[in-house]
Formats: structure tokens, C-alpha cells, sequence
């Protein structure tokens, strides 16, 4: 499906990373990385779904790749005309350029634009906002917010713009008459329809749409996607859809992205990827749309622990503390359950979120009749195995052997030697290794240690530059 | 489907892009405008400072035409100023509020819903044109030795003798309490009808005052004919839009009306006579405020004003219709005189602060970092400054002056609104029309300009009339410490050298600080309800 269409955005390794600052010469001490090397290609006419939990980066992909927040690192490649550079240097830049401190750049590449071309090139690219109230300035009338692209861009003939703005006012399913009215005095529908014109206004290449219908009721939401996909196919657009609901997903889009903690885990088609979901995480994001069918309801797949926090993700695989399907090392033989609660006892003694006194609040608080008898260390190891809805005794005399060392040295306030116990038993090669992003399908592409794939899409994605 | 008539507009898709070529910027018309006035104010100070000085600009104008009383004007550094602020709040306060009609006449509404707004907006519109024209109107308040220590006009009424000022405020006070009382023994009805006949009433008075203001001040400053006259036409004026207001509205005006009318006139009646009565007995009577001139004896009276009985004391006449002062001022220019100058205070200072607070909190607030740190720290360190400190060593090297004082409060009062602005716009840089016209691909300064001023203006606004009646007080409080220009008959001036006259020429200083109070009460009424009325996170 993509072979025979031409790309239109080739995004590649794009990296975010937000600086923590600390005292008053703004030290770095640590760095939020919202972004952390995503590829993708965005195809002329297709719309590009980019999934994922909230929090996991998505937005923050959609403003970097527009240049609305500087990237840190990484190319976005932009395959249509490349606008011209009007800039004159300014004596720092041409003194940058001439020490070779400049990254040597490809001309088309977004990232490596000057203020003319990007102002030039914002033309092509419009972006819809998922806030429709906060996305409309107060004090402009809907219509000038409409018109505002086309006088930015050099429509100076004010009646021509308001043509063009009632014009497409009218074409979005509202009235030419809206222009004098204000943005509180439509619905949410109404104004992400407004959104809709504003973006459309000066005829650009690609739409980038930032969850345009989570904040809609649901029968406005299908209104409006209907007419995104209609005004889709009438001007050729191609768009990148971020959205958190699978459902509006597998409605709109063509292509799925699926993101987790600032890395893309799987590329597929929207039928492709929920007939047939490589992913362990596209899997439980899979199973956690709702049915409407009473009987199938509670057999989704839960995930366990924590969303790690993007300043300090995890190694090798990010999803390696939340996944139900991480791999076993060869020596243990545990079921899946019991050694994913493992690896979760193992990853809270090792952030020391249990101790001692914890495990007797915990052990006390399972008991109904508290006032006779003292807590017995006894009751403290069950609390806190069941705490972590470890059974009393594993599967695996090895398994159980460490879980019953660490548990104690845990009572004894030993958290050190609990977590050194723990993680020689309980060791996964999600954690040592990082998954590469394997070709599993024609158009299929995910990066899990349990995919066998048969190509990397690092030389995919430089095929597809080079044509 | 598309019809012919959708054919001919211009669509989205017909703008050739490649052909498009920006004519480049230019300013409004509004900026065009006002770039023009103060071309001509510019100029007109550069012919004051470089050709006619040392000589007045305006210097026995009209003599040689055979004017009896010529036109002889210094314009000083103050004046300079107060047009210029005059200039500003016309094109950037009066003419954005013309423009955007609806949005103002939707606030007006709102404000009005607010009765003490409501009175507040009206003392501070004709404060306003007080200010402006009074002091043309009611001439200069000059010297008059043997007119000195005369009370304001009094007449002999069954309830005793009532001067004209008591009466003035105590009629306002019994036509707040009438109102008051009909409201409270739920006579809505009457209140309702007898409003429209008050709207009449109230559109009569405005066309007079405003039609009075304009002729007189034109008749006056070029003597062309008395005040008599210009009462004629501006009443002609008043009645006539009055009349006009009442056949268009579409209101009825009928026996109802008349009922209505009657029964709120006499309920007035009632509580006037109440309160004439309250006058007699506590403020004649027991504070001994007398509306004859007692100890501060008058060295000579018009026989048909002398008080029978009472020595060398008289009444007050109409020459001086709320008396005069120690040295025969007239009240009446000394309270224009003051409000001149209070409105210059608020004016010029505003017009100091608000540009100083918007630039400085917007541009802390947009680009943030090490710039915000900066501007905020050195704000926080003006603040620490008490701008009557610097006023007071100021003085001593550029002597007394309003002007002094205006740059000085001006200079030092903006820091709090520049805070309050600041935050306004942190809040609205992360907003998502700000992202949204960033991806349109507007500049920063564009952003600054058409999307976070007009949102921030409200805040500037507010905060500004909040602060006004501050600068007033200050002015006054200077003018109390004796450290003020005391050759300027300012409010705070008139009431600090007059005090000592109480209670027998009790008038004069009464007289300016009832008005003081009402013009600061005024100002921080209407404060309050334009924050209600403006502030954005209210109406969300």
C-alpha cells in the first residue's frame, strides 16, 4: 500500500528531551525525554494514527516534528518543495557556519530550516488542536481567527480573505454569517469544525490533528471525524492523528503508530494491527477498548505497575516493568503471572518502596481483629506476598528460594540485599536489551524481543528516502 | 451543488500562493490618526520651546482685535503632557471602545447591572469632562479680597434657613434613600414606570451638560456671549433629544407614568423634609455648621445679603453660589481648578503606568528565563522605593511642581500592574491559540500584538482604575505634608490651607474634600465592577 504512494514527511531518530534545571545558573541535573527517537513516514493522501497512553509523547512528536518546539535531536525530512531561504544570515550565524559548529544538514530537512523558509513551510502544514475552547483567541471574532493564516502569510485584500473565510466557514457545516461571532458562543462540535477551517485556510499539504474529538461527546465526535475524512479525500490531504481511543483510530486512520514512553514499539495498518497485534503493549491497549457486549467484558489484559516516569526510563525495553509477556530467563520455569508479580516485588524493593514498617502497616491492616495477639513475622511475610499477589509458595524451587531471602531481608529492613537477590533470580532480557524495530509483515513493523522479524527499519525507512 | 453564486467567491483553493506578495505593513488607521495629533501637539510645544519662550504661547490673543478680556495661556511642561495623555486615551481608549461598539455596549450593560457602578461610571464621566472644561467654564480661581469668607447662596425655606451645597448633598442623599425605601416596601411598579420617565429626565440632563459644557467653554474662552445664552441653546438641546429618546424608545407615556411619577415625587418630598430637618439639627445646629458666615466675618457685605442681627456676618449671594474662599476664591473654579489637576494626576500617571506595567509584564511573562528573572527582580526592588521618598528629593532639586509629581508617581506606580500582567500572560503564552498561530506561522511579535495585548488589556485596565484614586489621595496627602506646588489650587491644596476655618467658614474646605471623596469612592467603585465586568476567568 505505501510502495505506490509518494511520502510526503520522513520522520527519523526525532528526539525531545526537556532540560531539569536547578538553581539559579540553571544547572542541568536531569532530563525528561518525552521524545526519544521516533520514526515514522507519513504518506501523501494517508492518515497516519499516532497512539499511546497519555503522558507517553505523542503530542510533544506532533509539535517538535512542526518546529513548534525546537527537536533536540533527529531529521524531518520534507519531500515536497522545499520553500526558499529570503534570510540574510545574521553575523553570529555566518560566524557559526565558517567554525564548522553548524550540523551539516539536508537541505530538505525541517529541523535545519531558517525563520523564512519555516514561516514558508508552516503554509504546508497546519495543526488542530484537541482543546477547541483554548484553541480560539477570546477577543477575535471566529472568522479573523479563520483568516488570520491568510493575512499572515501575505493576503493583504481584507475583503478577499473574508470570502475565502465565509467560503469555508460555509463548507465545514456552519454558517458564512458565524464570521462576527465570537468562539463562546459556539458548542465544542462547532468550533472544532471552525478548527477544521482555520486549518484547511491556506491549502496546506499535511494536517497534523492533536487529538481533535477527545474533548467532544461521542455522537459529535463521529460528526466530526466523518468530516475530517471527507474533507481528507476532497483536497488530497495526508494528516497525522494523535489519539489516545482506539476506536477513533481504527475509524479514521490508515496507518497506525503506536507509541510508548517516547519510542514508536509498532507500525502496522489499522486492519492489520487489530487483526493481528505484535506488541505485547499495542496488545493490552488492543484489549482495554471498551465492548459494548456484556459477556465479554473483564477479559482484557491488565498491566501491572506503574507508567515510568519519562526522566528516567527504563533499560532495554521500556515496557519491560509493565509487560505480561516479558521473557523468563532459560533457568526458571515460572508461570507468566507469577513471574511478572516477581519482577514487579523485585523493581519496588529495588525504587525501596516497601520496608519493614510497611510490611507490618500492611500486615495489620489485613488483619479484622486486630486488638488480640501481637503481628507475628509470619504474618508480615504473607502480607506482603500477598501485597504483590505472590502466592505462599512459587512454582519454581529457585523462584521460591529467592522470593522467601528477599522477603526476610526485607522484614530485617535489608532492602540492599533484597534487591541483589531478587535481580539475580529475576532477570529478563527485555531489561538488558533494547528491542530494534523488526519487519514482521509487509507493512508490519515491531520492536519486542518476541517478534522474529526479518529486517530492521532503520534500512526500510533510508529505501524509501533514497527513491 | 455549487451553485453559480458559490463559483464567483473566492475559495481557499484559487489563492495562487506563488503570486502572493505582501504590500508590506503600514499603520491603521487609528495609529495614523493619532501619529497625526501628536505630530501637531509636537510641533506646537517645539514653537513654545524654540520660538515664543520666553514669552506664554497663547499671550494676550484677541487684544488686537479689540477682545476686552484677552486669551493669555502659559502652557507649561504639565499642560504639554496632559494633552499628549489626552491624545492617548482618546485614540487608544475612547476610539477602541467606538470601534468594537458591541462589545462595549455588552460591558455597558453589565456594568449598569451594578447600581453603585452605575453611579460611580457617572461622576467619573463627568469628572472626566469637569476636568477638561470646567476650568475654561468656571474661569480661574482668583483672589477677590472683599468678597472673602462668603458662604455658599442660602434661602430661608419653613424649615429654616438651607444653603445651596447642604442642599445639593442632602438631596442626593434623600433621593438614594427614596429609592431605597420604595424598593424596600416592594413598590416596583412605580419604581419601573417612574424610570422611564426618569431615562427622559436623565437624557435632558446629559444633553444640557454636555450641549452647556461645549457652547459654554467656546463662549466663554472667546466672550462671545454669556452663560444665559448657552443655558438657552443646551436646554433647547437636552429637552429636545429627551423627547426625541421618548418617541423612539417606543415607551408609553400615560396616566401610569404620571401616577408613578407623583407618588416617587412625593415620597421625596417626605424624606427631603425629614432630611432638611436631620440638617437643621445636626449639622447647624450641633456641629455649628451655619449657613451664615459667623466667625469668619465678611468685611463686606452686599446690603441685600447681610444677615439681620448677626453683626458684620452675611448670607451667601449668587455671585459665589457655593461661596468663596479665605481670600475670595470662588468655590466653584477651585473645585474645576482641582479637578483639573486630579485628572491630570490620573491621566498623565496612567498614561506613564500603563505602558510601563504592559511592556514590561509581557515582554517578562513571553520570554521568560533569565529575562523575566531580571525585570522581576528589578520591579521587586522599585516597589521597595516609596515614590513620595524620591518625590520628596526631587523637589529639591527641580522645585515644586505637578509635573514633578505626575512623572514621579508614574514612574514608581506601575510595578504591581507589570506582576499582575505578567502572570496574566504566562497564563495565556501557553494557551493553544498561542501554539495555533505560532503554527500559522505568526512571529513573536505578531503573537504579542494581536493575540496576548488584547487579552492582557483588561488586566492593565482594571488595575490601573484600581490605582487612580491612590495617585489621587497621594497628591492630596503631598499637598497636606506642605510639600506639593502651593501656588496650584489643587484639591488637596484648598481643603489643607482652608481647615483651619472650621466650623465658621466651614464651606471651604467641606466643599473640596466631599468631592475628593466622592471622585476616589467613584474611581474604586468603578475599579471593582470593571474587574467583575472584564476579568476573563469570570465569564468562563
Amino acid at each position: 500500500m505505501s510502495d505506490d504512494r509518494e511520502p510526503v514527511l520522513s520522520v527519523r531518530g526525532l528526539k525531545k528531551h526537556y532540560p531539569v534545571t536547578k538553581g539559579i545558573l540553571r544547572r542541568e541535573v536531569g532530563r525528561v525525554k518525552a521524545v526519544d527517537g521516533i520514526d515514522f513516514t507519513l504518506y501523501e493522501g494517508e492518515t497516519l494514527g499516532l497512539v499511546g497512553e497519555s503522558g507517553c509523547g505523542k503530542s510533544t512528536a506532533a509539535t517538535s516534528l512542526l518546529r513548534l518546539e525546537e527537536p533536540t535531536d533527529g531529521e524531518v525530512i520534507y519531500h515536497g518543495e522545499v520553500p526558499e531561504d529570503t534570510n540574510r544570515k545574521t553575523p553570529m550565524e555566518k560566524l557559526r557556519a565558517i567554525r564548522g559548529e553548524e550540523e551539516a544538514r539536508e537541505p530538505n530537512d525541517i529541523v535545519g530550516f531558517s525563520r523564512s523558509q519555516l514561516k514558508r513551510f508552516r503554509r504546508k502544514a497546519q495543526m488542530i488542536f484537541q482543546n477547541p475552547t483554548g484553541s480560539f483567541d477570546p477577543r477575535m471574532s471566529v472568522g479573523e481567527s479563520v483568516a488570520e493564516p491568510l493575512l499572515i502569510h501575505g493576503l493583504d485584500d481584507t475583503a478577499e480573505r473574508r470570502e475565502i473565510a465565509e467560503d469555508l466557514l460555509d463548507r465545514v457545516g456552519l454558517d458564512a454569517d458565524d464570521y462576527d461571532r465570537y468562539p463562546h458562543e459556539f458548542s465544542g462540535g462547532q468550533k472544532q469544525r471552525v478548527a477544521l477551517a482555520r486549518a484547511l485556510v491556506v491549502n496546506p499539504e499535511f494536517v497534523v490533528a492533536d487529538e481533535p474529538v477527545s474533548a467532544l461527546d461521542v455522537s459529535i465526535q463521529s460528526e466530526i471525524l466523518s468530516l475530517m475524512r471527507d474533507l481528507q479525500d476532497r483536497f488530497g490531504l495526508s494528516m497525522l492523528f494523535i489519539s489516545h481511543d482506539m476506536g477513533v483510530i481504527r475509524e479514521i486512520c490508515d496507518r497506525v503508530a503506536v507509541m510508548y514512553l517516547g519510542e514508536i514499539v509498532e507500525v502496522a495498518p489499522t486492519e492489520e494491527l487489530f487483526r493481528n497485534p505484535q506488541h505485547p503493549y499495542t496488545q493490552a491497549l488492543l484489549a482495554s477498548i471498551p465492548t459494548p457486549d456484556p459477556r465479554q467484558r473483564g477479559l482484557g489484559i491488565e498491566l501491572t505497575g506503574d507508567v515510568p516516569s519519562p526522566d528516567n526510563p527504563p533499560s532495554g525495553c521500556r515496557f519491560h516493568t509493565r509487560c505480561p509477556k516479558v521473557i523468563q530467563p532459560d533457568d526458571l520455569d515460572l508461570p507468566q503471572e507469577q513471574f511478572r508479580r516477581a519482577l514487579d516485588f523485585r523493581h519496588q524493593v529495588e525504587g525501596g518502596d516497601v520496608d519493614a514498617d510497611g510490611a507490618a502497616e500492611l500486615a495489620r491492616a489485613r488483619r479484622s481483629d486486630a486488638a488480640t495477639g501481637d503481628i507475628t513475622r509470619d504474618d508480615r511475610r504473607r502480607a506482603l506476598r500477598a501485597e504483590f499477589d505472590l502466592p505462599d509458595e512459587l512454582d519454581d524451587p529457585t523462584a521460591e528460594e529467592s522470593v522467601a531471602a528477599a522477603v526476610d531481608s526485607v522484614l530485617d529492613d535489608d532492602l540492599e540485599s533484597a534487591a541483589d537477590r531478587l535481580s539475580d533470580t529475576f532477570s529478563t532480557v527485555c531489561e538488558r536489551e533494547k528491542p530494534a524495530l523488526e519487519r514482521t509483515d509487509e507493512d508490519h513493523v515491531a520492536a519486542c524481543h518476541l517478534v522474529d522479524g526479518t529486517e530492521t527499519v532503520e534500512t526500510a525507512t533510508s529505501e524509501v528516502a533514497d527513491d | 451543488m455549487a451553485t453559480s453564486d458559490a463559483d464567483e467567491r473566492a475559495r481557499f483553493e484559487q489563492v495562487d500562493w506563488d503570486a502572493v506578495e505582501p504590500s508590506g505593513g503600514g499603520f491603521g488607521r487609528r495609529s495614523a490618526l493619532f501619529l497625526a495629533s501628536l505630530a501637531v501637539v509636537l510641533a506646537a510645544f517645539w514653537y513654545d520651546f524654540a520660538v515664543a519662550s520666553p514669552d506664554p504661547l497663547f499671550y494676550n490673543v484677541g487684544l488686537a482685535e479689540g477682545l476686552e478680556a484677552p486669551f493669555t495661556w502659559d502652557v507649561r511642561g504639565i499642560d504639554w503632557l496632559f494633552s499628549v495623555s489626552l491624545l492617548v486615551f482618546v485614540f487608544y481608549v475612547l476610539y477602541p471602545m467606538y470601534e468594537n461598539l458591541d462589545r462595549t455596549k455588552a460591558y455597558f450593560a453589565e456594568l449598569t447591572n451594578n447600581r453603585p457602578a452605575t453611579f460611580a461610571l457617572g461622576y467619573v464621566t463627568l469628572f472626566f469632562f469637569g476636568g477638561v472644561f470646567g476650568p475654561l467654564l468656571a474661569g480661574q480661581p482668583s483672589p477677590d479680597i472683599p468678597a472673602t469668607s462668603r458662604p455658599p447662596v442660602s434661602a430661608a425655606t419653613p424649615l429654616g434657613r438651607v444653603d445651596l451645597f447642604s442642599l445639593l448633598v442632602v438631596g442626593s442623599l434623600c433621593a438614594l434613600a427614596t429609592w431605597g425605601l420604595l424598593d424596600r416596601l416592594d413598590r416596583e411598579r412605580e419604581l419601573g414606570s417612574f424610570g422611564d420617565v426618569a431615562r427622559v429626565l436623565l437624557r435632558v440632563g446629559l444633553g444640557f451638560l454636555a450641549t452647556f459644557t461645549l457652547v459654554g467653554t467656546v463662549f466663554n474662552v472667546f466672550s462671545l456671549s454669556s452663560f444665559r445664552t448657552a443655558a438657552g441653546i443646551a436646554a433647547v438641546v437636552g429637552v429636545a433629544w429627551g423627547l426625541r429618546w421618548a418617541v423612539l424608545s417606543g415607551r408609553s407615556f400615560g396616566f401610569e407614568q404620571l401616577r408613578a411619577t407623583a407618588l416617587v415625587l412625593a415620597a421625596f418630598g417626605l424624606v427631603l423634609v425629614v432630611g432638611i430637618e436631620l440638617l437643621q439639627v445636626v449639622v447647624y445646629d450641633l456641629l455649628q455648621f451655619d449657613p451664615i458666615a459667623g466667625g469668619a466675618s465678611s468685611t463686606s457685605c452686599p446690603a441685600y445679603a447681610e444677615a439681620p442681627g448677626r453683626g458684620t456676618t452675611c448670607y451667601g449671594t449668587w455671585d459665589y453660589p457655593l461661596g468663596t474662599a479665605r481670600y475670595g476664591q470662588g468655590l466653584i473654579p477651585l473645585v474645576f481648578t482641582g479637578m483639573r489637576v486630579s485628572l491630570q494626576v490620573a491621566l498623565i500617571c496612567s498614561m506613564l503606568i500603563v505602558p510601563l506595567a504592559t511592556f514590561v509584564g509581557t515582554v517578562a511573562g513571553y520570554v521568560g528565563g533569565v529575562v523575566d528573572d531580571l525585570l522581576m527582580s528589578y520591579t521587586d526592588i522599585q516597589q521597595t522605593v516609596p515614590a513620595i521618598i524620591v518625590y520628596m528629593i526631587t523637589i529639591h532639586v527641580y522645585g515644586r511642581s505637578l509635573f514633578v509629581l505626575v512623572v514621579v508617581f508614574g514612574l514608581f506606580s506601575w510595578a504591581g500592574a507589570a506582576r499582575l500582567v505578567r502572570s496574566e500572560v504566562i497564563q495565556r503564552r501557553e494557551e493553544d491559540f498561542v501554539t495555533a498561530a505560532r503554527s500559522a506561522g505568526a512571529g513573536h511579535w505578531r503573537i504579542m500584538g494581536r493575540h496576548i495585548l488584547p487579552n492582557v488589556s483588561n488586566t492593565v485596565l482594571t488595575s490601573v482604575t484600581r490605582q487612580i484614586p491612590n495617585l489621587i489621595l497621594a497628591e492630596a496627602a503631598i499637598a497636606f505634608l506642605a510639600l506639593n506646588n502651593i501656588m496650584l489650587p489643587s484639591w488637596g491644596e484648598t481643603i489643607s490651607s482652608q481647615l483651619k476655618y472650621i466650623p465658621d467658614g466651614w464651606w471651604m474646605s467641606t466643599i473640596p474634600v466631599i468631592v475628593l471623596s466622592v471622585t476616589v469612592l467613584s474611581f474604586s467603585v468603578l475599579g471593582d465592577a470593571l474587574r467583575d465586568v472584564l476579568d476573563p476567568r469570570s465569564d468562563s
